[in-house]
């Protein structure tokens, strides 16, 4: 121990600490972005009446949802090959419009990775734009919620997080 | 000290040890008063103008039930690998999926008939 304490004076000890420091700082960053389906429009979630927008002027606006809830039909015991003309068909609009809601979403995610050498930080966020439209038994709007979720995406992961990480 | 000395030693930090840490978060936090859903009381109407959209909507034979899920995980682990060989010696992992949930049930009418709820991302270690 004494020969190497001798070996090292001050200087060499500085080149020691730097040289294994200089790995923790040798950074790498990699960032992704992912996009799904399309934004939605909040003008014309804006012309959304309840009570008054029916069902096809919904699907005008908004074009086909992402998901619907279609189980009524079978539910009550209807099966959808009596509502096809011919096995294989496109389904009728009639499938449709028993449907009770619609789900239109939007959705954003933000990946976000720091590689060190010794380190390594990686950070994932998923957000989406939310729009549910229900309707009663005529196929009007009977109520609707929207979010934007895709707003408190952070752009920068943690750099631009709000809260805590 | 030489540079080959310099060298090796750098090398042999590099491949002592490595740590990680990963973040996911799924969804958005979940918005508005729980509190302010009252079952028996509150209407669908009541429950989507304070919460939202729902994650998930589930239909019962006596009425609606509505889920609204946040997600986060938090990852860490910590390796020691052999410098020359790449044998890793040891890894620690820990890992926390925790979730903010509420259970919103509706009777056939879409009053409120239930809600439950449980918030559990607050409470997940930083590290």
């Amino acid at each position: 121990m004494q020969r190497h304490a001798r070996l090292l004076t001050r200087g060499k000890w500085a080149a020691l600490v730097r040289t294994l420091i200089a790995p923790l700082i040798c950074t790498g960053c990699v960032m992704g972005r992912v996009y799904r389906d399309h934004p939605l429009d909040e003008a014309k979630i804006a012309r959304l009446e309840r009570g008054v927008t029916t069902k096809a002027q919904v699907l005008e606006l908004f074009g086909p949802p992402q998901e619907i809830e279609a189980r009524e039909l079978t539910a009550i015991g209807i099966p959808f090959d009596a509502l096809l003309s011919r096995r294989g068909d496109k389904p009728p609009e009639e499938r449709i419009v028993t449907a009770r809601w619609f789900r239109y979403t939007y959705s954003r995610a933000n990946a976000m990775a720091l590689v060190l050498l010794l380190f390594n930080y990686a950070e994932f966020d998923q957000k989406s734009d939310m729009l549910v439209i229900f309707f009663d038994g005529d196929g009007r709007v009977e109520d609707f919620a929207y979010r934007k979720g895709t707003a408190e995406l952070p752009r920068f992961g943690f750099l631009s997080r709000r809260g805590r990480p | 000290m030489r540079a080959p000395l310099r060298c090796l030693l750098a090398a042999a930090w590099l491949g002592l040890c490595g740590c990680t840490i990963a973040r996911s978060y799924t969804g958005t936090p979940l918005k508005g008063e729980v509190e302010r859903i009252v079952p028996g009381t509150s209407t669908r109407s009541d429950v989507l103008r304070e919460l939202g959209p729902p994650t998930q909507i589930f239909h019962q034979t006596n009425g609606d039930a509505f889920v609204y899920t946040y997600q986060r995980w938090n990852y860490a682990s910590f390796q020691l690998r052999d410098p020359i060989t790449g044998t890793t010696w040891f890894t620690y992992t820990r890992r926390f999926e925790n979730r903010d949930r509420v259970l919103v049930i509706f009777d056939f009418t879409g009053v409120v008939r239930d809600i439950a709820w449980d918030r559990h991302t607050e409470e997940m270690p930083p590290l």
